[in-house]
């Protein structure tokens, strides 16, 4: 009895098996072969990606009988001690089951003894990061003054928790998370070993709910093959491991695009009953529509997109039901529904309310679409530039409302065929113009873009940095496509007195813009692409920072609204709804 | 009686656990997830029995051989069970608070075990699922059986555990010594570690239909409800079977009608100031949070009318009401509804004077206008 499970069964024992570390491995295989080991080295990273893995190779390499050699014999007692763990001089200490100074002072004594071998002595402690403050400091003494034949090797998911008197005294590598491409591969051969037959597409999705942890993917490729009969294709992966599957996103989406509320509902109904699990229905609803609106952003995407060539067709087609700009908001409701299901008191109910919503959604039409419309409207009703101004300064939602709007007449000529309505007539609509220019003026991409090319709007400074950030955007297309898709309609705040660049990142935008903006690289990619483009001194700000850009005195409940409530309230927006039987997008 | 059979509902867990047995391919480590009461703990006994027991080739333990009869009263020297148990609890108390939290994680009314407090299993022997307990557990995986073939270690609630306990279960969980078999029990597995999730096989335990849970409430509880309380319990239940046993106890009809009057309370009027004024005399804010899930589902069911669904409502002895009430809602209109609910359920949480949460609540579910918050 007792199965090995296959994470255990195909621990590598030589650094050439190990996956997608090379920039680790051959570091180590040299510094072994020049004779250059340190003392002490950190190994960090995400989970199951090798740490502990290439801890143990290194003791072998260091201690094997014909060593020390990069490559190891894996036959000799000392390999084979260190492989099963009886090695007396290769010590593995379980960092977090013993993290106490107690157990850190009796290591520091057992490193005085020399190894029973006459080689190194190493001493791996994994989960180094559980080691509690007095542990670490009893550690560092002995880091401080190593005997010559003692190696530590630490090892750590969570390399924050140590003290920089550590991280000083040790060389560090980081481990990375393995590309889903490399994990596939990597199943592939197992699979052969294991004389199973399994698709390419099934791998595929194994990897990709890896997500980077190789670990995880022979986890689950056990719990594959402890269930499953015949052959592994996509379907049998999908129902093994309890995942929404492709037809069925398909089908909801479909619903959606046809504005079929009902079948969405019956369509969660079906497959919740049959055992589905509502978070992951979000989940994998969000990541479709996020393809969904990748590809409608660009057909040439098609490789961000996780999506087999066969499917990729099917991808295409759906895209084509939707605009792009409805896409961004099905994704963002969808992100928005994943993200609070779990702390939902009837997650059913939310996912329901909001499978409804984005039914009647996809019906909506996109605000670009409507200004579009009021402006065409204007230009026959004969009006002036202005009052497109005033739409498109309405549409923004930090505008401030306080002043008195001065009338401009919409002259309406009798005999209009589009007006279907007689109130046009009757009341005229008074639509609000700019007043003085506020000190921060948010420009969204699309906006930006509508507003240039329509007529020329107030004040040529925010204009201009609006074409900054439109600027912005285009150049990313080339360095970072993806990003690029993600941020696809984020407004722009620019704070014109510190003559600094501000992005906007509000609650409005949706979850996975929120999510790219907390990383790092992204500000700092954006900030030297706004500089390339010809930003002054960019500075590219999250959070709350917007709202301390935004003056409180103008800072109406209209802020807190959606814009498209904002424009109901103009008047002729709600002429324009009505008379196009239509609704503006929340 | 640990039987998969006795498990409802969760036949693809049970295929897979058998295929594995089959094949011979029983990891050591799974994770077992799901709503609360959906069969996790008692099928993780039963796999522990059907794998010590000297009779059953397949399905469910025979029930009858020695080791069957140890586990039946968990007295099985080879399977350890971890919960969290409040720390506070010593001396005499401490074998009565185990009783009450066995009788609250077996499945209430359906499930009954035998236990003596003499039982030799580890029953949250320290404290909480604290590293302590955790501690213990370490020793015993490292120690041999002591007479079965496998030792199953069942940690309930594993979510819970402190970060020092579930970082030091990290080495067992992933090399435990041959024979060991450890079973993580969750309702929320998200809240586990990445480096635990990693090394698990993570089974998932459906919830259960309203259907399924409709007919195990008749059929098992010794005062049956009524079908009519018990579908509005298994509505409101959401897939947990013991959620749902809790609620039959309660007047489940009763509560919804409170809530659909109190839905369409007109503010400022005479009922409303009455029953603003009954509520907070019952000072029962777990049953005013009640009121406000029955409003959930019914507007639930109002959104499923007005979306033209045929989905089964959950209220369905009340459908004429709610077509009526769907006449004058729209969609969004529910949307805002449901956020005011909400807010006030946090703001009940958040101990708020509670007169003014409920006329608060009343006002906004009104007020068409005002901006939906949270
Ligand atoms: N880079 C890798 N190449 C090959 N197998 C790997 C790799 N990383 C992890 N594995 C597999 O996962 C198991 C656990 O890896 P391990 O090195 O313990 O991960 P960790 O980084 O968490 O210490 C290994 O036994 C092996 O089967
Ligand atoms: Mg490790
Ligand atoms: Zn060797
Ligand atoms: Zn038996």
């Amino acid at each position: 009895m007792s199965y090995l499970v296959l994470a255990r069964k195909y621990r590598p024992q030589l650094f050439e098996d190990v996956v997608g570390q090379a920039h680790v491995t051959r570091t180590l295989a040299n510094a072994i072969e020049a004779e250059r080991v340190a003392h002490a080295y950190l190994f960090c990273g995400p989970r199951g990606v090798g740490k502990t893995t290439a801890a143990r190779i290194l003791a072998k390499a260091l201690n094997c009988a014909k060593g020390p050699s990069a490559t190891p014999c894996n036959k000799c007692e000392r390999c084979t001690e260190i492989t099963d763990g009886r090695s007396f001089d290769v010590l593995e200490i379980d960092g977090a089951s013993n993290r106490g100074i107690d157990e850190v002072r009796e290591l520091r004594e057992n490193t005085r003894y020399a190894a029973a071998s006459g080689g190194y002595k190493v001493y791996i402690i994994d989960e180094v990061h559980m080691l509690t403050k007095e542990a670490f400091n009893a550690l560092l003494k002995t880091l401080e003054e190593p005997p010559s034949h003692v190696i530590f090797v630490l090892a750590t998911t969570d390399p924050f928790k140590l003290p920089a008197t550590i991280l000083s005294r040790v060389q560090r590598f980081d481990f990375a998370r393995i590309a889903t491409r490399d994990i596939a591969g990597h199943l592939k051969k197992l699979m052969k070993k294991e004389k199973i037959k399994a698709d390419d597409d099934a791998l595929a999705l194994v990897a990709r709910r890896a997500q980077g942890g190789l670990r995880d993917a022979l986890s689950l490729m056990d719990q594959i093959l402890s269930a499953s009969e015949g052959k592994l294709d996509r379907p049998a992966v999908e129902n093994l491991l309890g995942l929404v599957g492709e037809e069925f996103l398909f089908s909801l989406v479909d619903a959606i695009a046809d504005q079929d509320a009902a079948r969405t509902l019956s369509l969660l109904h079906e497959t919740y009953t049959q055992g589905a699990d509502l978070e992951e229905v979000a989940k994998g609803l969000t990541a479709h529509l996020r393809d969904l609106f990748i590809l409608s952003v660009g057909s040439d995407l098609g490789d961000l997109v996780d999506a087999s060539d066969t499917s990729l067709e099917r991808y295409q087609e759906q895209t084509a039901k939707f605009n792009p700009e409805t896409l961004s908001r099905l994704l963002d409701y969808a992100a928005t529904a994943s993200a609070t299901l779990r702390r939902s008191e009837n997650p059913r109910l939310t996912l329901e309310l909001a499978l409804a919503d984005m039914a009647r959604l996809s019906g909506l039409m996109p605000m670009s679409e409507i200004v579009e419309r009021v402006l065409a409207l204007e230009e026959r009703l004969g009006g002036v530039p202005e009052a497109s101004d005033s739409v498109a300064a309405k549409a923004s939602p930090a505008k401030a409302k306080a002043a008195p709007a001065p009338k401009k007449a919409v002259t309406a000529p009798s005999a209009q065929p589009v007006r279907k309505k007689k109130d046009l007539e009757l009341e005229t609509p008074e639509p609000v113009v700019d007043r003085a220019p506020p000190k921060s003026v948010p420009v969204s991409a699309a906006q930006a873009s509508s507003e240039s090319s329509e007529a020329a709007p107030a004040g040529g400074a925010q204009k201009l940095t609006g074409t900054l950030w439109d600027a912005c955007l285009e150049s990313l297309k080339t360095k970072n496509i993806r990003l690029w898709g993600t941020l696809h309609g984020v407004k722009a705040l620019i704070d014109e007195d510190s003559d600094s660049f501000q992005v906007k990142i509000g609650e409005r935008q949706n979850a996975l813009q929120r999510e790219a903006f907390s990383d790092p690289k992204t500000v700092t990619l954006l900030e030297s692409t706004l500089k390339e483009v010809g930003a002054p001194n960019p500075k590219v700000m999250l959070g709350d920072i917007q709202e301390g850009a935004v003056d409180p005195e103008t800072k109406s409940p209209e802020d807190e609204r959606g814009m498209g409530e904002v424009m109901k309230d103009e008047p002729i927006i709600q002429k324009v709804i009505d008379m196009f039987k239509g609704d503006v997008l929340p | 009686m640990p039987k998969f059979s006795e498990v409802i509902g969760q036949e693809s867990v049970h295929r897979l656990l058998e295929g594995a047995l089959e094949r011979d391919r029983l990891p050591h480590a799974y994770i077992f997830h799901g709503s609360p009461g959906v069969g996790k703990t008692t099928t993780a006994f039963a796999l522990a029995q059907r794998l010590n027991c000297l009779e059953a080739t397949q399905g469910d333990p025979c029930g009858a051989c020695s080791p069957c009869r140890k586990y039946e009263r968990l007295q099985h020297p080879d399977l350890h069970w971890h919960f969290p148990m409040p720390a506070s609890v010593k001396g005499g108390k401490r074998a009565e608070e185990i009783r009450k939290q066995l009788d609250e994680r077996l499945e209430p009314g359906i499930f009954r075990f035998h236990f003596s407090t003499a039982a030799s299993i580890a029953i949250g022997r320290d404290k909480d699922t604290r590293a302590g307990s955790v501690a213990e557990l370490r020793h015993q995986a490292g120690m041999h059986s002591v007479e079965a073939r496998t030792k199953v270690f069942v940690i309930s609630e594993a979510d819970r555990m402190t970060d020092a306990a579930a970082n030091s279960l990290l080495k067992i969980l992933e090399e435990p010594r041959p024979g060991n078999l450890l079973i993580l029990c969750t309702s929320n597995p998200g809240a586990l570690l990445d480096t635990i999730l990693s090394r698990c096989q993570a089974l998932r335990f459906r919830d259960l239909t309203e259907d399924e849970i409709v007919a195990l409430l008749q059929e098992k509880l010794a005062e049956p409800p009524s079908k009519k309380e018990a579908q509005l319990a298994a509505a409101l239940a959401q897939g947990s079977l013991s959620r749902a046993t809790g609620l039959v106890e309660e007047e489940v009809v009763e509560q919804r009608d409170r809530a659909v009057r109190f839905l369409n309370l007109l503010p400022d009027s005479p009922e409303s100031h009455l029953a603003v004024a009954d509520l907070v005399a019952m000072k029962d804010r777990v049953l005013i949070e009640r009121l406000f899930d029955f409003g959930d589902l019914w507007l639930g069911d109002v959104l499923r009318v007005l979306a033209g669904s045929s989905v089964p409502l959950a209220n369905r002895d009340a459908e004429a009401l709610v077509r009526e009430h769907a006449r004058s809602l729209t969609i969004p209109e529910i949307k805002r509804r449901m956020a005011v609910l909400k807010e006030a359920r946090r703001a009940l949480r958040g101990n708020v004077y509670l007169p003014l949460i409920l006329r608060d609540v009343i006002e906004k579910l009104h007020d068409r206008t005002a901006i939906p918050v949270g």
